[in-house]
């Protein structure tokens, strides 16, 4: 019953990220796509369009996906807070914040943009994402008085997630009056992803995302609070560490490469939590799965919605995400 | 033996909350803390457990300081319940207990035969064992309790410490945590456990009562409930009853009695 849930989920992973390379200005029926990928995987010529430009793309969402979705699984058991998510916490803009600095300081803001090619980005942006991520995620806490205060912790990162987008915003205006690439970086876009954007994204999940899979029992342990995971002989400040670092590195990394896509992190640990149960040992994996999924498929509704123009995908997920927010906070009062 | 050796402890910039207090715990033996609201009673499990470091004085543990051990190693000997802890809804009363296994297993190792022998004990013992499967969330309050302290008892700890363990608990989960506990003293656990309600010390071996953060008196639980630091302690609101050689603690409800 177990395997079989697995199987189902890498299952539909399979086939939304089929589906999602057959749409698209030409669609491309099933066989083609599925001869191109194994053209492509045993290196034979192969179809441009397939592998190119929407296989990339598709892949992109798939390592954004799960590194927003872990991350909310981990915020949530880390804080025991079911409104954790990178976005409301504030790590995502102060990543998309970061990012901007860094990319005004070396002066590479408007020429990024100007091609629209996130793959001439200096490899030092993800970095400069992370401290601003991690600095937004401090400064929310202290801000909030602590962790243990659930919703002033979520208000906390809220404002000052909105007040780092205000200056991402500033900085972007500063250096090119050029309001689409605020919009796409301010709202996560996946358009411009090529292959250098997902081998640079899957280098840093390999680090901050991976280690993360193997912490489920510490997670589990976190439920029963910090004085019991003392007693039970765990290294507390040390778990914890790694856990807000991992967590906040794969989110940090998903931004400088994509901007902002809000609230995958809260939707996808909470749906998974219906399926697989409480248990982070499996959570956490279902939630890379599940994050993988959601965000093809939101990719995928961003792209048809109002074609022939394209939505950025932050868009949908914020718009999925807003409802769901408001769900959860009715549950948790009720 | 779990020992404190002249704790002082405050915190910073606060005022004193512990001062000198000596105590003893060997294996097998039942210890009740006692004391009224704000006496220490929670601040000295916390120094017990090392979750606080002591202002002065010491920590013993089986003949080595406290922060000596690696946290593991004390994870393998000292097991703790505490009062009103937070605890994971969703995972099941058997997915908890197991969680009592951390110390043996570290993050990721598998299970062995002693960890599985362990979590049927512990389950055994507290009559978890039908509750299994179900989410904490489903059980009732005092289900909810043991299941907790089989999760403690699945360390398979030397010691054990339990804080004010038979609140919310109604008279009968009171009266089966009480002979829960003696049992395992029996079998060779220290037990410490801060009561609110004096009766519950009455079942252990030995009892000390705090008092502005010293120890104000120690002895039988018999003993140090009718001694003379426990009238002062509580200076008029108790009545100390005395009948077929047994003691037994009401709150005085009337002005004047007797």
């Amino acid at each position: 019953m177990r395997t079989l849930g697995w199987l189902l989920l890498l299952g539909t992973l399979g086939l939304v990220v089929v589906l999602g390379v057959m749409v698209g200005a030409v669609p491309l029926g099933p066989d083609r796509v599925l001869t191109a990928l194994a053209d492509g995987l045993t290196g034979r010529a192969v179809d441009p369009i397939v592998w190119q430009i929407r296989l990339p793309r598709v892949l992109m969402a798939v390592l954004v996906g799960a590194a927003l979705g872990v991350s909310g699984a981990v915020y949530q058991g880390l804080f025991r807070n079911p409104l954790a998510d990178p976005y409301l916490m504030g790590a995502a803009s102060g990543a998309a914040f970061g990012a901007t600095v860094a990319l005004t300081l070396t002066g590479s803001l408007s020429s990024a943009y100007a091609h629209g090619v996130a793959e001439r980005w200096p490899a030092s942006v993800p970095l400069f994402a992370f401290a601003g991520a991690v600095g937004a995620v401090a400064l929310a806490v202290v801000l909030a008085g602590g962790v243990a205060r659930r919703y002033n912790l979520i208000l906390a990162g809220v404002v000052v997630g909105s007040v780092l987008i205000g200056l991402t915003t500033y900085l972007m205006m500063l250096d090119a009056d050029r309001v689409r690439a605020v919009f796409s970086y301010t709202l996560g876009n996946l358009a411009f992803s090529g292959w250098p954007d997902v081998h640079r994204l899957a280098a840093y999940l390999a680090v901050a995302l991976l280690p993360l899979f193997f912490f489920g029992r510490a997670l589990n342990a976190l439920q029963l609070g910090d004085a019991v995971a003392h007693t039970l002989g765990l290294p507390l400040a040390w778990i914890k560490l790694g856990l807000i670092l991992g967590a906040t590195l794969a989110t940090a990394a998903a931004v400088a490469q994509v901007g902002i896509v809000g609230f995958v992190g809260l939707i996808v640990p909470h749906t998974m939590r219906r399926f697989v149960g409480e248990d982070y040992r499996a959570l956490v994996p279902a939630s890379a799965l599940g994050g993988a999924v959601l965000l093809v498929l939101a990719d995928l509704l961003a792209r048809m919605l109002v074609r022939p123009a394209e939505l950025p995908v932050g868009v949908v997920t914020t718009l999925l995400g807003g409802p769901f927010f408001l769900y959860l906070l009715r549950r948790q009062r009720a | 033996m779990l020992e404190a050796r002249g704790l002082h402890f405050r915190y910073p910039q606060g005022p004193r909350v512990l001062e000198g207090v000596e105590l003893r715990l060997e294996p097998g033996t039942w210890l009740a803390v006692l004391g009224p609201n704000g006496s220490g009673k929670t601040t000295l499990l916390a120094l017990l457990l090392g979750l606080l470091r002591p202002s002065a004085g010491e920590v013993r543990l089986d003949g080595r300081a406290l922060y000596a051990w690696s946290a593991t190693a004390r994870g393998r000997r000292i097991a703790y319940l505490p009062q009103n802890g937070p605890y994971p809804p969703g995972l099941t009363a058997e997915e908890v207990v197991r969680l009592g296994r951390l110390p043996h297993l570290g993050l990721w190792s598998r299970e062995g035969p002693d960890d599985e022998a362990a979590v049927a004990w512990a389950m055994q013992v507290t009559e978890t064992a039908a509750l299994a499967d179900r989410p904490l969330a489903a059980l009732s309050g005092g289900e909810r309790q043991r299941v907790l302290l089989a999760r403690a008892l699945a360390q398979r700890p030397r010691y054990l410490l339990l804080d004010e363990p038979t609140n919310h608990l109604d008279l009968h989960h009171q009266a089966a945590l009480l002979r829960l506990l003696g049992r395992l003293a029996a079998e060779g656990i220290g037990v410490a456990s801060v009561f609110h309600d004096p009766n519950h010390a009455l079942a252990a071996g030995r009892a000390v009562l705090l008092e502005g953060g010293r120890v104000a008196d120690a002895g039988t639980p018999e003993q140090v409930i009718t001694g003379a630091a426990f009238r002062r302690v509580y200076a008029g609101d108790v009545r100390v009853l005395r009948g077929e050689g047994r003691v037994a603690v009401l709150p005085r409800w009337a002005e004047v009695e007797e």
